[in-house]
């Protein structure tokens, strides 16, 4: 086999979009020590900006190309990873955009930051498209180590060391848990790495204890990556201790990665065992739902409130992920598109309101609005479309979760999921209630000696920019969801090992002409469309 | 010698891992403790690559993925430490109790 | 043409764009945009001006045949659900849009004159444009939902405008009323629409209507049922267009600046009740049941509200009855299947009444100069008088106004009514009664108001009248029953320019008379278009469903005699009025307190507007809130017991799970391999 035929075998334009953001990474770091660090921080972030633009032009090139399996097999290009991808992509871009001025102001370098950012970025994009065992590891290490990195970024905190230290002892538990997982899952197969081959050698295999312990297992890790109950214990603590644009990108990147991580790994390895692991990520999602909501409601600090709410968001995307149907995994990816953004505007609002008055305290938003209008209402607007309250994109992705999940006949689990996002609602409400209703002498300490508003400082337009960016798409997304739907389908219908996942399970229960809830759709648009 | 063993004494060897995680007070006998795990694991993946897949040895490739990624977080988890006992002047578990509830 | 059917969208779309920059603008910039007044009304006005042209365009290529044109989106499909939204212009929308951007357009200048010292200058442009926006994309609105998003939109723009001085009770308890009515009215919209949809699975109103009459015929869905349905879509219209009973919240939503009572209490968003019903026309069609309980309620809300109007001595109040009374005539035009009656007078009415309370903001601002700023005196008929010698162009265009409404050849509404009471002879004579009864009751309110008003002495400067109101004000319960108050602040332009005690009222400045003068033009000619026996409204705007030679030729067979009978009749009867009212007010031949003692049951009735607000307050505000005390008690041992049980529960798991969180890594790590080991378990 001669280079040229290698070369052409590997199919390496596939990981284009991953190669623009690792050019840029080194960029940035040659470029800070080359530079020096003062100087570094008035155009490295605009650099990493422009390469994750870049990255997802390329991603929007690759959309149309046929999917291709690349490198031997390991990586997969198709739809359902693009979308994913630029999850990734547009997380740390809007993670970027708000981090500038918080790095700035405590002082730290930001040009490593930024290096860091984007080497977990690289881990969470190859996480996406990976189908071999070993690059699925390793991608997944990279992510993870650069976030335990920028966790504890803040190094002469003692909250944020802390931080650093419980995330990386527990992600290192869970990944060694992942990884015996796999080792099993390599052995069960007899020797085999790549995800449709373990599939396949599995379909004959007999050891099935042996495979529910690596499944099991397997879950553990992903479970740990996407913050679910009962292994999520990390959540708080980390969102408190880690810097806030660490937490808003752990908060979606990583989380979207482990979403992707889930999808691809367990419907295409585990097809032999689809009722089991549906049937725990159904008790996660139940766990994730009641848990991480209730547990909201007691919190006092803004960060750790959003922490819970992340987890319970979580279980509302799972609801998504055990129904196993295309409508289901569509409607997750979705809701993790929309959730990028208002859950981004909402760390947004928070990073700018402790930049002003250095507090993340609930109780300290008192008569916001009196003071800065502008953040009032970006930071309701956010909160309450992660509530779910129409007509904001938060409301359209979870009706369309729930609406794939009534349809596959989860009853219970949507049932739940209504149950518990009244009562998300109910702590989402508190903190615009406690911003907005408060008269002025209710006003707390910190919003009366609120600073002049001023957008000059460094790093403060970007920050302006993001807070922008997401509102919008956090107002307008849900009204005019429809492209985005279409894409999100486009990419869940051309994958095929989603399809055998909804085949293997039972026939669904639901058809359309027995329920009168639900009558014959309107054929009227077609007539009216044609005057 | 059958695979058994080997699976045994790596399970056995994980299993000692774990309880050296939960119970050490020491963060570096906890960080010694996580690869454990990991070397478990190896034993695991080259023992079944020996076995069961001796063309591609692809356990073996994965070992050494495995060995690279535990350096790099060990690494990083004594540079935690190193800052975290600058700052606390200990490295004991128990006092690492300011984040919580 | 295309192009400009393309572009349509943009009518609704511009007052939005104009809404969102000011209204970012005073979010963001609050400071700055205010100082910036002009400049923002301005640009509002213009957009609103290019929205005009538009609409005028489209008019002028729908008269000229085009075809209709309907442009829909995929707005949110999931599986077999699909929902679409976008535009549609036809005959009917195109006359809305015409009829609607003048209206609004006019207002908006007169506001520059009659707000230009409110604080709130800026802010009541934003939603002044907001709402020309949602009645805009109200009026262009393909299906039922999007109607219904609208419905809601131009609901909320009223409540804003209503309560727009928030900080005064009248005004916020008018606006509460108004949002509590309305809500009564829109729940039943909402469950009817749901309810076609079920039946028909469609939100498209040809549709519905067509698959209504299948399942009706197939027995499928029982005529009950369906005549349920209508009505419940009904319910609707009932509350914004404040039919009886649901008429309450109108008269006191005049709290609002003056401007909107024109634009919306009078031209259009109470309209858009008529609106919906012309557009449910197809479904309301087969349901002849439903047409006549349409019927009959138009017919006794236009009796209602003018035997009201006849002793109100508020300026404002006056007209907001006779506009309730003006709905219920396009109402039972409608019931009466009179289609293009109802819109005939929907459109004719929109400009006179827009005028007429143009008008009256004009005089109430004149009045300021004199009596100063208590809304109990500067609105009072009492105090009035002579006006026309101080302001000669509020009173000639108050006077066509008048001749208009009331029925005299050849003002605009003569025409309009005199179709629909002709179509009502047709359908049931009763009606026609009830309808020709209050034509001339019409006529005598309208004139009782403007010679009280403008002619005779001025009677502003006697201080023994403006103690007696005083004092009548004092005395009642001042509040959401209370009289059509106007805000102090409101007119600051007055008092300022002249300080208030100046002795005779003033004529007002040229932005408010010139929407007047404009306003008045359409009020004498529109009328033309309408006459029977050459109707070219007739030809374009006819129901849906008829096709237009079938229209023509019924129009081509004109009966002049009967045309003659008809229009003496209601013309006789509105002399009758005007001349009862004259030797009432004018020439004060008889005396009307006389009248009113010796009438004192009948007087009283009407004074008290036929005690709706004392027997709603009894039966459903004091019923309501004893209802409330005593489920309270029942909820507050019981259900609350069990809803609080469950809060608390929420909240103590909560509390108590958090310290689940003890912050020690290791026990995390535990929680997690027993977690794992637990999975095992029980998966196998």
């Amino acid at each position: 086999m001669d280079v040229a035929n290698l070369a052409s075998q590997l199919n390496a334009g596939a990981i284009l979009p991953e190669g623009a953001v690792i050019l840029t990474l080194m960029v940035v770091l040659i470029g800070e020590l080359a530079l020096g660090r003062a100087s570094a921080a008035r155009w490295t972030p605009y650099v990493a900006i422009a390469g994750l633009l870049l990255s997802v032009g390329l991603l929007c090139l690759q959309w149309d190309l046929t999917p291709t399996l690349s490198f031997l097999g390991s990586f997969n290009a198709d739809k359902l990873s693009i979308v994913l991808r630029s999850i990734i992509a547009l997380s740390t871009l809007v993670t970027i955009l708000m981090s500038i001025r918080y790095v700035e102001q405590a002082g730290s370098s930001i040009g490593e930051f930024m290096t860091i950012l984007l080497s977990a970025t690289v881990g969470g994009m190859f996480l996406c498209g990976a189908e071999e065992l070993t690059m699925i590891f390793v991608s997944l290490e990279t992510l993870s180590i650069a976030s335990y990195l920028l966790t504890g970024y803040m190094k002469r905190d003692p909250r944020s060391n802390e931080a650093a230290l419980k995330y990386l002892l527990i992600g290192a538990a869970s990944s060694a848990v992942f990884l015996y997982g796999l080792s099993l899952l390599y052995g069960l197969s007899g020797g085999e790495t790549h995800l449709s081959a373990i599939a396949n050698a599995l379909a004959q295999g007999t050891n099935h204890l042996g495979l529910l312990i690596a499944l099991v297992f397997v879950i553990a890790g992903i479970s740990f990556k996407i913050a679910a109950v009962p292994f999520h214990q990390w959540t708080p603590d980390v969102y408190e201790g880690a810097p806030t644009p660490v937490v808003a990108f752990l908060s979606v990147g990583s989380k979207a990665a482990g979403f992707a991580l889930a999808i691809r790994l367990l419907t295409q390895a585990f097809p032999a065992v689809v009722e089991q692991w549906q049937f725990i990520f159904t008790a996660l999602a139940i766990l994730s739902m009641v848990l991480g909501n209730v547990v909201a409601i007691a919190q006092t600090s803004m960060k750790r409130m959003l922490a819970y709410s992340s987890i319970g968001q979580a279980g509302f995307v799972m609801i998504g992920f055990v129904i196993g149907t295309e409508a289901g995994y569509a409607s997750m990816i979705f809701y993790l598109l929309i959730y990028l953004f208002m859950n981004l505007g909402a760390f947004t609002c928070i990073i700018l309101f402790a930049l002003r008055t250095g507090t993340d305290q609930i109780s300290e938003y008192a008569g916001l609005y009196q003071k800065d209008p502008l953040l009032t209402l970006a930071l309701s607007l956010c909160l309450l479309s992660l509530g779910g309250i129409p007509p904001l994109a938060g409301f359209f992705g979870k009706i369309y979760l729930f609406w794939a999940g009534w349809q596959a006949g989860a009853y219970g689990l949507v049932i739940l999921g209504l149950v518990t996002s009244v009562i998300s609602i109910y702590y989402y409400i508190r903190v615009v209630k406690m911003m907005v209703v408060k008269e002025p002498q209710e006003m707390s300490d910190v919003v009366l000696n609120y600073p002049a508003i001023n957008w000059t400082p460094l790093g403060m337009r970007p920050l302006q920019v993001g807070l922008f960016v997401t509102l919008i798409a956090t107002s307008i997304a849900g009204i005019l969801s429809n492209p985005l739907f279409t894409l999100v389908n486009n990419a869940v219908v051309e994958v095929p090992h989603l399809q055998t996942a909804n085949a293997a399970k039972t026939p669904m229960a639901i058809l359309p002409t027995t329920t009168p809830e639900l009558p014959a759709p309107l054929v009227s648009n077609s007539d009216s469309t044609a005057l | 010698m059958p695979l058994e063993f080997f699976l045994l004494l790596a399970a056995a060897l994980f299993c000692i891992g774990i309880y050296g995680l939960i119970t050490s007070r020491n963060a570096v006998r906890v960080l010694m403790s996580v690869e454990l795990l990991l070397n478990s694991v190896n034993i695991n993946l080259v023992a079944f690559s020996n076995f069961l897949d001796r063309q591609n040895i692809n356990g073996q490739v994965f070992t050494v993925f495995v060995i690279t990624v535990a350096a790099a977080e060990a690494a990083v988890g004594l540079a935690i430490i190193l800052a975290i006992y600058r700052n606390r002047d200990t490295v004991d578990m128990e006092q690492f109790n300011l984040l919580k509830w | 043409m295309e192009l400009l059917y393309q572009y349509a969208w943009l009518i609704p779309v511009l007052p939005l764009v104009g809404a969102m920059l000011v209204g970012l603008g005073l979010i963001s910039f609050n400071q700055g945009t205010n100082k910036l007044r002009q400049a923002n009304a301005v640009l509002i006005v213009s957009l609103l001006g290019a929205a005009m042209v538009l609409s005028f365009a489209i008019l002028w290529s729908q008269i000229h045949g085009h075809a209709p044109y309907l442009k829909t989106i995929e707005w949110a499909s999931a599986g077999s659900f699909h929902l679409t939204m976008g535009y549609t212009i036809d005959h009917l929308t195109a006359l809305m849009l015409a009829v609607v951007t003048t209206v609004a357009f006019l207002v908006m200048i007169y506001t520059d004159g009659y707000m230009a010292h409110d604080p709130g200058y800026v802010r009541f442009y934003a939603y002044l444009s907001l709402f020309s926006s949602s009645m805009l994309g109200l009026v262009v609105s393909p299906n039922l939902v999007q109607i219904y998003v609208f419905w809601e939109l131009v609901g909320m723009c009223s409540y804003l405008l209503v309560g727009f001085w928030f900080d005064r009770k009248a005004a916020a308890e008018a606006a509460q009323k108004a949002f509590v009515t309305n809500r009564v009215g829109d729940f039943g919209l909402l469950l009817g629409i749901l309810g076609l949809f079920w039946a028909t699975g469609s939100f498209d109103f040809e549709v519905i209507g067509e698959r209504l009459q299948d399942l009706v015929a197939s027995g499928a869905l029982s005529m009950g049922v369906a005549v349920l349905l209508g009505v419940l879509v009904f319910l609707g219209p009932v509350a914004k267009s404040a039919q009886f009973p649901l008429h309450v919240w109108l008269p006191d939503a005049m709290e609002g600046p003056t401007p909107i009572s024109a634009l919306i209490h009078a031209a259009t968003m109470v309209a858009a009740g008529v609106f919906l019903i012309a557009r449910m026309f197809p479904v309301f069609a087969g349901l002849p049941v439903v047409m006549n309980i349409i019927a009959w309620t138009g017919a006794f809300t236009a009796f209602l509200g003018a035997t009201i109007a006849i002793t109100q001595n508020d300026i404002k109040k006056g007209l907001a009855y006779s506009t309730i009374s003006q709905l219920g005539y396009m109402v039972m035009a409608m019931g009466v299947g009179a289609y293009s009656a109802g819109l005939f007078h929907l459109m004719t009415h929109a400009y006179f009444k827009a005028m007429l309370f143009l008008g009256s903001g004009s005089v109430i601002h004149g009045m300021e100069a004199v009596v100063g700023h208590d809304p109990a005196l500067a609105q009072d008929m009492r105090l009035m008088g002579g006006l026309r010698k101080y302001m000669p162009v509020t009173s000639v265009t108050f006077l066509v106004g008048c001749l208009a409404i009331s029925g005299i050849p050849p003002f605009a509404g003569f025409w309009s009514k005199d179709e629909i009471l002709g179509s009502a002879f047709g359908a049931n004579p009763a009606l026609w009664g009830v309808g020709w009864l209050t034509a001339g009751m019409t006529a005598f309110y309208m004139f009782r108001m403007y010679f009280s008003t403008f002619e005779g002495a001025f009677r502003g400067n006697q201080k023994e009248i403006q103690v007696q109101l005083l004092g009548e004000k004092d005395g009642k319960v001042v509040g959401a029953f209370g009289p059509g108050a106007m805000d102090p602040k409101e007119l600051g332009h007055g008092a300022e320019a002249h300080g208030y005690h100046s002795d005779s009222p003033h004529e007002s400045p040229v932005t408010m008379t010139l929407p007047l003068l404009v306003l008045a033009v359409p009020s004498v000619l529109i009328g033309l278009l309408g006459t029977p026996f050459n109707n070219y409204f007739e030809g374009f705007i006819y129901p849906p469903g008829e096709l237009h030679p079938e229209v023509m030729e019924v129009a081509s067979e004109f009966d002049w005699t009967e045309f003659a009978i008809m229009a003496g009749n209601s013309v006789g009867i509105a002399l009758i009025g005007i001349t009862l009212a004259s030797l009432m007010y004018l020439s004060r031949k008889v005396d009307a307190a006389a009248i009113a003692v010796r009438l004192q049951p009948l007087y009283q009735l009407s004074l008290n507007k036929w005690y709706f607000d004392d027997i709603y307050d009894t039966v459903f505000v004091q019923g309501c809130r004893r209802l409330a005390r005593q489920v309270l008690e029942v909820d507050y041992n019981v259900v609350d017991g069990a809803v609080n049980l469950t809060g608390f529960l929420a909240v103590v798991t909560g509390e108590g799970l958090k310290y689940f969180e003890n912050g020690r890594a290791q026990f995390y790590a535990l929680i997690i391999f027993l977690a794992v080991l637990g999975f095992v378990i029980v998966a196998a």
